[in-house]
């Protein structure tokens, strides 16, 4: 059952109120009580006083008669009598007045009272008697009082006695309402320790306490501990806190569990996160590095591809020309020399080219470079010279700004001389009316951050690196816009089917980037077109293969 | 002069027109041979059949027939089986041919471009007797 705190301390209250009222009522009942008794001790003793008086009075009554009779006595005992009389008229009066206690104690006095009276006639009797000395109705009227007097003297005896009994039970009353009291005060006194123990005890046990125990439970949480509980023992507002408190303390726990469960989760997800960061990082790379090794294969494919197609391309008018010379050696018979030279040029050109082929299908097979200290400028004179008559016929000049010392390079001539001659025959290409060649040749400390010259680990070239550059500028039809972006692409040609098969420039930048070397093309349309290409010096970085 | 029937024939497959038409005209000036050029593949097979040649030279590389696919088709061909059969590739190396490495399939190969001297050689060593 619920009760709640204020109807206990209410309660409690009013228990103790009750207790006390009680208590007080109780006192106030024993002390009317005790001071009855001594109202009543009061009483009697003003009764045994008035007896006394009275048996003092009796005896005294009938001394005037007395002394009346005796010669020689006062005149006024009548007056004395008198005085007497209405003292123990007065007296029994006043003790008629007091309440008795017993039946036998009115009768008593009335007996005496009668008695009294007796003596009294009989004393007035004797003081009306003339010359009552002496005589013998006096004697015997006398005799008769004191007769009376004695009976009346017993009774007031017994009545004394009653009233000295009385006395005493008044006494022992007295005595006993007495003790009540003081039972009644020191009950009063010890049941209102044992109520306030029992309400401190109670207040303990309903307030106290459980606040203690919250109190205790609110350090314990502080220090982390959540596994104690309030005990609750009472159905109200305390218990209601206590049982308060427990849940939250249980709430608490479970929050606390779940922070940690979400922490760990979190830690957890952090750490996947990082694990997947670098996961993705590292598949990144290896994805960079696989595509950097696609680009790689495809373009060893593509030069593969390029390779036989190139070969196929070429072979076949090769092998037309080869059969063409075949066919006009028979049937040339003139001994001219120009005619037997032309002929001889076409067959060695035809074998240039097959070279180059063969130089090509070795690059295609990741054939490995023959890198010698070369002079530049004489390989481009041998390049020239293989264009010579490409040159004459199609009337281009050639313009030479060379550089004559210069540091050697590390290439292989071949090659060089296979790019240097595609490029000139592009230039060719690019004149059909007939134009120049500028060809500059020189060394120089590279300044310009260009593709290939730079910082990155990918440059060929630092910034402040000495290297040998080659110039081929023409005046021919340029190169637009659109096209400049792919002159380096397999297969792109502007030339006619049967002119070019557009591998030149692509074969060429291969070989120079195998070179470690770089090729840049600078062109306007309708002025010319300018390519440069860059050489490491011998001695300097070793070109890794 | 050899006459006409002692002449070999000799069937070129190549879809290069230009140069089956001077193989053709070299090897005829040469007085030896009679040449048929054909430039695909299938033609090929058919004029191997009709033509009948001492020698086939057959590109590999060709538009409509890879070679291989052609040579594979002539050698299993009771009519044509036993015809020898020269390819003549762009993608080999004349060091290759030298070096003896000089077989693709079971037939000799050539590296072109080949000369005339070169074409006359290569018949004379592996053309069947008529």
């Amino acid at each position: 059952m619920r009760i709640r705190i204020g109807t206990k301390i209410f309660i409690a209250l009013l228990i103790f109120f009750i207790q006390i009222s009680l208590l007080m009522f109780a006192f106030f009942m024993v002390n009317r009580q005790h001071e009855q008794t001594i109202l009543n001790q009061y009483r009697e003793l003003e009764r045994i006083n008035l007896i006394k008086d009275l048996q003092l009075a009796l005896v005294q009554v009938v001394m005037p008669a007395n002394d009346f009779l005796i010669p020689g006595g006062a005149d006024d005992e009548s007056e004395n009598f008198k005085v007497i009389d209405s003292k123990v008229r007065d007296l029994i009066e006043k003790l008629n007045r007091i309440e008795f206690g017993r039946t036998e104690e009115k009768e008593l006095l009335n007996r005496i009272e009668k008695k009294y009276s007796g003596t009294k006639e009989i004393a007035l009797q004797i003081f009306v008697i003339p010359n009552a000395i002496g005589n013998i109705e006096s004697g015997r009227l006398m005799e008769k009082m004191d007769d009376i007097a004695d009976d009346a003297a017993r009774d007031m005896e017994m009545f004394y006695e009653f009233a000295k009994r009385d006395m005493e039970e008044v006494k022992m009353k007295e005595h006993k309402a007495k003790a009540l009291f003081d039972i009644v005060i020191l009950a009063g006194i010890l049941s209102n320790i044992i109520l306030i123990l029992f309400g401190l005890f109670f207040f303990r046990r309903t307030i106290s306490l459980p606040l203690e125990a919250i109190r205790n439970i609110v350090l314990e949480i502080g220090r982390g501990n959540l596994e104690k509980k309030v005990n609750v023992r009472s159905n109200d507002e305390i218990g209601d806190l206590a049982n308060s408190f427990n849940k939250m303390t249980e709430d608490l726990k479970r929050l606390i569990q779940k922070e940690k469960e979400l922490t760990t989760i979190a830690e957890m997800a952090v750490d996947a996160e990082k694990k997947r960061t670098v996961e993705l990082e590292r598949t990144y790379n290896e994805l960079q590095m696989t595509q950097d090794q696609l680009i790689q294969a495809e373009k060893l494919n593509a030069v593969g591809l390029l390779a036989s197609g190139v070969a196929h391309e070429v072979r076949n008018p090769l092998g037309i020309i080869i059969q063409g010379v075949n066919y006009l050696e028979e049937k040339i018979t003139t001994k001219e020399e120009d005619v037997l030279e032309v002929l001889a040029m076409l067959k060695d050109s035809v074998k240039r080219a097959d070279k180059i082929i063969n130089a090509l299908l070795d690059f295609s097979r990741a054939a490995s470079l023959n890198l010698q200290p070369e002079d530049i400028n004489s390989i481009l004179e041998n390049s020239l010279n293989l264009v010579k008559s490409q040159l004459k016929l199609e009337n281009i000049e050639i313009v030479r700004e060379i550089k004559i010392d210069m540091p050697r390079v590390l290439v292989d001539k071949n090659k060089i001389e296979q790019v240097f001659i595609n490029i000139l025959l592009n230039a060719v290409q690019a004149m059909p009316e007939g134009g120049e060649i500028i060809i500059r040749s020189y060394d120089k400390h590279l300044e310009e951050i260009k593709n290939g010259i730079g910082k990155r680990g990918e440059d060929h070239f630092r910034i402040g690196e000495k290297a040998v550059i080659v110039e081929f500028e023409d005046t021919g039809v340029g190169i637009s816009v659109e096209n400049i972006k792919k002159i380096f692409d397999p297969f792109f040609t502007t030339k006619s089917p049967r002119g070019g098969t557009g591998l030149g420039l692509s074969v060429s930048r291969n070989i120079l980037h195998m070179h470690k070397g770089l090729i840049y093309v600078q062109s306007q349309i309708g002025k010319g077109t300018k390519i440069t290409v860059i050489l490491k010096i011998a001695g300097g970085d070793k070109i890794s293969q | 002069m050899v006459d006409e029937a002692a002449k070999k024939k000799i069937l070129i497959i190549d879809d290069e027109e230009d140069f089956t038409k001077l193989v053709k005209m070299n090897l005829e000036a040469a007085g030896e041979y009679e040449v048929r050029a054909e430039r695909e593949g299938i033609k090929g097979i058919a004029a191997a059949k009709e033509f009948k040649p001492n020698l086939i030279f057959l590109d590999i590389l060709m538009s409509d027939m890879e070679g291989g696919e052609v040579a594979y088709q002539l050698d299993n061909d009771p009519e044509t089986g036993n015809i020898p059969i020269v390819f003549l590739t762009a993608v080999a190396k004349k060091e290759e041919v030298r070096e003896g490495k000089g077989v693709i399939g079971g037939h000799p190969f050539m590296a072109k471009p080949v000369t005339t001297a070169e074409l006359i050689q290569c018949i004379e060593e592996n053309a069947r007797r008529a």
